[in-house]
């Protein structure tokens, strides 16, 4: 009986052997996941290049550094430049998607793509947050874990207005070069089809027509947010215009840059120059404010709009109610407040 | 009957355990494709790396070919040594496999590396650091020598200041010392300077060894002094000094070969034994020579 | 040499001395592995040949379409280039008007491609350009190589080597690299003609963009190069401008169109070079050759797992086969060997048809066996008892003559009375011999026989010796052989009495040593010498048929031993001249005991 038994036993040896071969066989076919406790931020710019961004980049880099020794949350943050190009950003963010970001934040360089990538981030449930560049509100409304953090084109718009009205009631006889009592601009708009160039050329004029100035565009062009092209345009209706150019209206700092640089080449002394005003406040157009040449600037708190984009970052990573810890508006917007700087405003300036 | 079975168990158990490895290995490749990006933490000595743009692309390039994860880290107070040596603390403990650093003071560095618990590789920017993992630098001693030679050429007489901020910039020195032996032996008198002096009386010739300096003195030049500089860097702002004649000659190497073997030898070091890094090539490039086609590989980032 | 022939031979006898199982498995096993190894192989075999193919034609089928992608991207750039000619150039006299408005438009329809678009007149001087750019101060349009290749080849297109746009000041905007498009055009001022040079820009991205979007086998890319081997497009483009990297474009420059296979930096991989229309460039596609075991290194893998695993299967399968095979074999086996050792055992049967035919054959054989044998153990019994009735009858015939002799002489002598005691000691010796057909009698009666055998032999000699027969305490009721003492005084009467002189003694003890009974018939006759005493019992001593030459004594030795076994018999111990001894060792039988003995004799 004995050899019985011994069979028996090595069958079942190979039966529990075949076994446990069979499920290996199964589940190798099954993947594996890790995981990692830092908080992963992605960020996709669409142009490193661009100044204002390039600082708000800079902004967040710094900021997390400091709320990562404050709170010890270990956070990494990717930065990808998508240089101008639509299709460069998408692979961007799949591969961002791909790694296993938490959060993804967007400064879109196409604001009309942006339901491929909120369509993408929701695939993956990664919370999106654009910036800077906002696309359409049908966009945001995709999905509710969608979110933009800017400031107000309108606003900023309205501000630069206000600063150009302001100049104009304070010391008309100086800025009315022609003394017509009509305001006699150029426009040097950003790159078509942006929301903030848009809204800043319309929102500008209009606060200043409703501050009760007549206005006369001698001409408009855009010039892509580039100081370079700015100077071109400039140095072109500088000729074309002569002094009869009262006012320059700048979409941005840098163009308003390059049209202090087209204004420099010319033999023209400073206080002949038409006032000129600009938005953003970056660092050369702040020395630029100081030195004079710029009128006044308005003030993109890029480190704000980069702390708000941190703080709602960490309130979804930690799984909280965004509202509670940062101004949402319409469950989906955080606005950021601009702000007028002139000559004067600059010694109360303290990040600068 | 009893050997018979033990043989049958043997051999089933052998094809078994061959069947259950072949199906493993894709399942740990797999998870060490996937599983272990390594974290490598950059840690910069200015405020914002404004001035390393190029080399975190080439970092950054290094870091997606080779399975690589960068966090860049600057500090609050521009080379601030203490405040490295805590930020190098910090990402050790939090998890960094290795640490890529453009030392402020490579002997401080190091003693804190030594303190660390755990044993971190660190590869070094600009400058070698002893018991590093390596160093990704020009031969700093030759590039001070070419420079000199480089500014020998042109000389006309006069005394050439040495700008010597080696606080700052501990790699400054020995260039610094290389040029000032060459520049000696040709019986040329020249002097150390902190800063730029007011009185320019016959101080014709300036020397920068760090790119800040280098495109400092440009600006400065621009400002309305008149020198012939020789400095050193290629990032755009220097470029753009050296088109326009502010500055004569540079001696320049690739930010983005710097940066791209900075962590491809602090990822080799992690996985492997870490090789031995030669010195990056550097030339002395000119102002009239910059659109030659070699010097425009070197000077200019292919950005489409 | 000779250790591997020695190893040979071990293995060998190794295979010669396996078990059946071990060999039904280990070469179905074998057999089966090598099957599917070689099935696998020449899958594999056949898979990375059939791969190798599709990698080629995967190429030249992306390469192609790179090809036309890239073309009709070149080709949309010349017609930029020629729509600005034609449409704007030439249609205004720079007197009257100015390019910009209308090259600003084309700028901005294909702002992602171009970086600018400008008119040089035949000084290098610039007449137009977008966006609105100025020259810097140190540029040299007219010594550019885009504008004397222009100026040179008037009717053609020209396209330059990737190089750094160097003439266009921009404070801010980064030297940007391009590839540029210049073409030679016809300027008019105030009606008059004149030679200029048309510049466009194109930026990398939308050449990258065409590369890039192309995926070849995984580990392949795509680069572009100009006529003469400069790179326009690399995925790592800036490694190679670096140092870091290098690429064998300036090899790659002279290949033809179609695929070719490269040894590049140690490693080899597969070429797939396309030219590209009218400006020269070639496409190279570049596909690791290494690269479908290295990419599908997993499906290899699961491919291999799964041949293990049918290996695995099979192995296991035929152990279970083999197993089914030869384990009735073997049990077979193992009933055999216990037969062999004269264990009864039930046979077993089992297993295959034929497995099961052999043991229902052994088992027959095994019964038929056993019967054979019973035969041969009762014709055996038989023999014996019919050989043990003759050597018993042998004595009867002989001394009944000479007793019947003397009796008659006696008779006539008118010894009447020893006449009548002869006749009566005859008559006991008979009954006694008799014994109702008995084998086994009481030591009594057989000491009874003996003594009637001497008186009748004592009458016969004329008292010529005289006897005593004695038996110790404790052995009355033991029970003998019958008729062993009579041949031994029979003997001892002819050779130790016969020529001796009237003081012969014959003496009959029975005494009991241990479990035997032993019976001592000494004489103190002519003896013999010890050699003749050893010969007596030896069997294969030829028989010799004279009077007395000893065939009794041999017989009652044999009996003893043949119902008693070796331990008992005969021993003789004598000396010439000094007599005789000879002792008759029997088991001490009781009644019971003889009864026993009987029984099993007849068996």
């Amino acid at each position: 009986m004995r050899p019985k038994t011994k069979s028996c036993f090595s069958q079942l040896h190979l039966n529990v052997l075949a076994a446990i071969l069979a499920m290996l066989l199964l589940s190798a076919c099954g993947g594996s996941g890790s995981q990692s406790d830092s908080l992963r931020i992605g960020v996709v710019l669409y142009a490193q290049d661009d100044t204002f961004i390039s600082s708000m980049s800079q902004n967040l880099e710094q900021l997390v550094q400091e709320e990562e020794s404050r709170i010890g949350q270990k956070i990494t943050l990717f930065i990808s430049d998508s240089r101008h190009n639509q299709t460069t950003q998408m692979d961007q963010v799949d591969r961002f998607l791909a790694r296993g970001c938490d959060i993804l934040c967007v400064n879109i360089v196409d604001r009309t793509a942006a339901a491929v990538i909120v369509d993408k981030a929701e695939a993956e449930g990664v919370p999106l947050i654009f910036f800077n560049r906002q696309p359409v509100d049908e966009d945001i409304r995709r999905w509710n874990q969608t979110y933009y953090v800017g400031a107000s084109a309108q606003e900023s718009g309205a501000l630069e207005g206000q600063l150009v009205v302001d100049a104009w009631t304070s010391d008309q006889e100086h800025w009315d070069r022609s003394g017509d009592g009509v305001l006699q601009y150029v426009m040097l708009e950003g790159e078509p089809g942006h929301q903030d160039s848009l809204l800043r050329t319309e929102y500008t004029i209009q606060t200043i027509t409703d501050g009760g100035i007549e206005v006369e565009r001698l001409a408009r062009d855009t010039a892509n947010w580039n100081r370079a092209q700015a100077a071109a345009r400039i140095s072109h209706w500088l000729e074309e215009f002569g002094a009869q150019i009262e006012v320059v209206l700048c979409n941005n700092d840098d163009m308003a840059l390059g049209a202090i640089d087209a204004l420099s080449e010319t033999d023209r002394p400073q206080e002949d120059w038409p006032l000129i005003v600009g938005i953003d406040a970056t660092a050369p157009a702040l020395e630029a404010v100081a030195a004079g040449q710029l009128y006044g600037t308005v003030f993109n708190d890029s480190r704000g709009q980069a702390q708000a984009m941190l703080d709602l970052a960490l309130a979804l990573y930690n799984g909280e109610d965004p509202a509670e810890t940062v101004a949402l508006e319409d469950g989906h917007y955080i606005w950021l407040p601009y702000r007028s700087i002139t000559r004067e405003d600059l010694t109360r300036l303290p990040e600068q | 009957m009893k050997k018979n079975n033990i043989v049958e168990i043997v051999i089933l158990g052998v094809l078994g355990a061959l069947v259950v490895i072949t199906l493993l290995i894709p399942q740990l490749l797999r998870d060490r494709e996937n599983g272990s990006l390594l974290s490598v933490s950059v840690l910069f000595r200015d405020t914002d790396s404004s001035n390393w743009i190029i080399t975190r692309q080439g970092m950054e390039q290094a870091a997606d070919e080779l399975g690589a994860e960068l966090r860049f880290l600057n500090l609050t107070v521009q080379n601030d040594s203490r405040e490295q040596e805590e930020l190098l603390r910090r990402e050790s403990e939090g998890g960094a496999d290795a640490l890529v650093a453009v030392p402020v003071d490579p002997e401080s560095l190091y003693m804190a590396l030594t303190r660390l618990s755990t044993s971190c590789p660190m590869v070094t920017l600009e400058c070698a650091m002893e018991g590093g993992a390596g160093a990704v630098a020009p031969d700093n001693r030759a590039v001070g020598q070419e420079l000199a030679r480089a500014l020998l050429e042109d000389w006309s007489g006069g005394q050439v200041v040495l700008l010597d901020n080696s606080a700052a910039c501990p790699e400054v020195e020995s260039r610094l010392e290389a040029a000032q032996e060459v520049l000696s032996q040709a019986g040329i008198s020249c002097v150390r300077l902190a800063a730029l002096p007011e009185a320019w009386a016959d101080k014709k010739w300036v020397m920068t060894f760090e790119p800040g300096a280098t495109r400092q003195a440009a600006d400065q030049k621009e400002d309305g002094y008149s020198f012939a500089l020789y400095g050193v860097g290629s990032s755009t702002a220097i470029t753009t000094s050296l088109e326009q004649g502010s500055i004569a000659a540079v001696a320049a190497w690739s930010d983005y070969a710097a940066g791209y073997l900075a962590v491809e030898q602090a990822v080799r070091a992690v996985r492997q034994r870490p090789q031995d890094l030669e010195p990056l090539t550097f030339s002395i490039v000119r102002g009239e020579d910059i659109y030659a086609p070699e010097n425009q590989k070197l000077l200019f980032p292919v950005t489409s | 040499m000779n250790f591997f022939r020695s190893l040979a031979a071990q293995w060998g006898e190794r295979y010669r001395k396996m078990s059946i199982q071990m060999v039904l498995s280990l070469s179905f096993t074998t057999v089966a592995a090598a099957g599917i190894l070689l099935m696998g192989i020449s899958l594999i075999w056949r898979f990375s040949a059939a791969n190798e193919q599709l990698v080629a034609e995967n190429s030249q089928r992306m390469l192609a379409q790179a090809n036309r992608n890239l073309d009709s991207y070149l080709r949309r750039m010349m017609r930029i280039a020629d729509t600005v000619y034609y449409r704007v150039i030439k249609n205004t006299d720079l007197a009257e008007g100015s390019y910009t408005d209308a090259m600003g438009l084309l700028y901005e329809e294909n702002r992602d491609d171009l970086v600018s678009l400008a008119v040089f007149d035949s000084e290098g001087n610039l007449v137009s350009a977008v966006p609105l750019a100025s020259l810097k101060a140190k540029a040299d349009p007219a010594g550019s190589e885009w504008f004397l290749a222009a100026r040179k080849n008037m009717e053609n297109l020209h396209f330059s080597s990737p190089h750094v746009q160097n003439i266009f000041d921009d404070p801010d905007s980064p030297y940007r690299w391009v590839v540029s498009l210049s073409h030679h055009v016809e300027l008019t001022r105030e009606g008059v003609t004149e030679g200029g040079v048309l510049l466009v820009d194109m930026s990398f991205s939308g050449i990258e963009q065409v590369c890039r979007d192309v995926t070849l086998a995984k580990g392949g890319y795509l680069y572009l190069i100009d006529g003469s081997g400069e790179l326009i497009y690399h995925p790592r483009q800036q490694l190679i401008y670096a140092g870091l990297l290098e690429e064998n474009n300036k090899v790659a420059a002279g290949y033809r169109d179609g695929s070719h296979a490269e040894k590049f930096q140690g490693q080899s991989r597969q070429v797939t070079v396309k030219t590209v229309g009218y400006t020269g460039w070639k496409l190279v596609g570049v596909a690791p050759a290494d690269s479908w075991l290295a990419s599908s290194s997993q499906l290899f893998l699961f491919g291999l797992a799964l041949l293990l695993f049918s290996i695995f299967l099979m192995a296991f399968l035929n152990f279970l086969i083999s197993a089914r095979i030869s384990d009735p074999i073997r049990r077979l086996e193992r009933s055999v060997k216990e037969l062999e050792r004269g264990l009864e055992i039930e046979v077993a049967e089992g297993g295959c048809y034929e497995v099961q035919q052999l043991g229902h054959a052994i088992r027959s054989m095994v019964s038929t066996m056993h019967h054979l044998m019973d035969d041969i153990i009762q014709q055996e019994g038989q023999k014996r008892r019919s050989e043990l009735e003759v050597l018993q009858s042998q004595i009867n015939p002989h001394f009944l003559y000479n007793t019947l002799d003397s009796v008659i002489w006696m008779t006539e002598s008118g010894q009447q009375r020893e006449a009548v005691r002869m006749v009566t000691s005859l008559a006991r010796f008979f009954r006694i011999s008799l014994s109702k057909g008995k084998n086994m009698i009481p030591l009594v009666d057989e000491l009874e026989h003996a003594r009637h055998y001497m008186n009748i032999q004592q009458i016969r000699y004329k008292n010529k010796f005289t006897t005593r027969i004695e038996t110790q305490e404790g052995v009355e009721d033991l029970y003998t052989l019958k008729l062993v003492v009579q041949p031994i005084l029979e003997n001892a009467i002819y050779h130790g009495m016969a020529g001796a002189e009237d003081d012969g003694e014959i003496s009959v003890i029975a005494f009991r040593e241990e479990d035997d009974l032993v019976i001592d018939v000494a004489d103190n006759g002519m003896g013999m010498p010890p050699e003749v005493a050893d010969s007596l019992l030896d069997e294969d001593r030829p028989e010799v048929h004279t009077a007395g030459s000893g065939t009794g004594v041999r017989n009652v030795h044999q009996r003893i031993r043949l119902t008693f076994g070796e331990r008992y018999g005969l021993t003789i111990r004598s000396e010439p001249d000094e007599g005789t001894l000879v002792r008759i060792r029997l088991p001490a039988l009781t009644r019971e005991g003889a009864a026993r003995c009987h029984q099993g004799e007849v068996l």
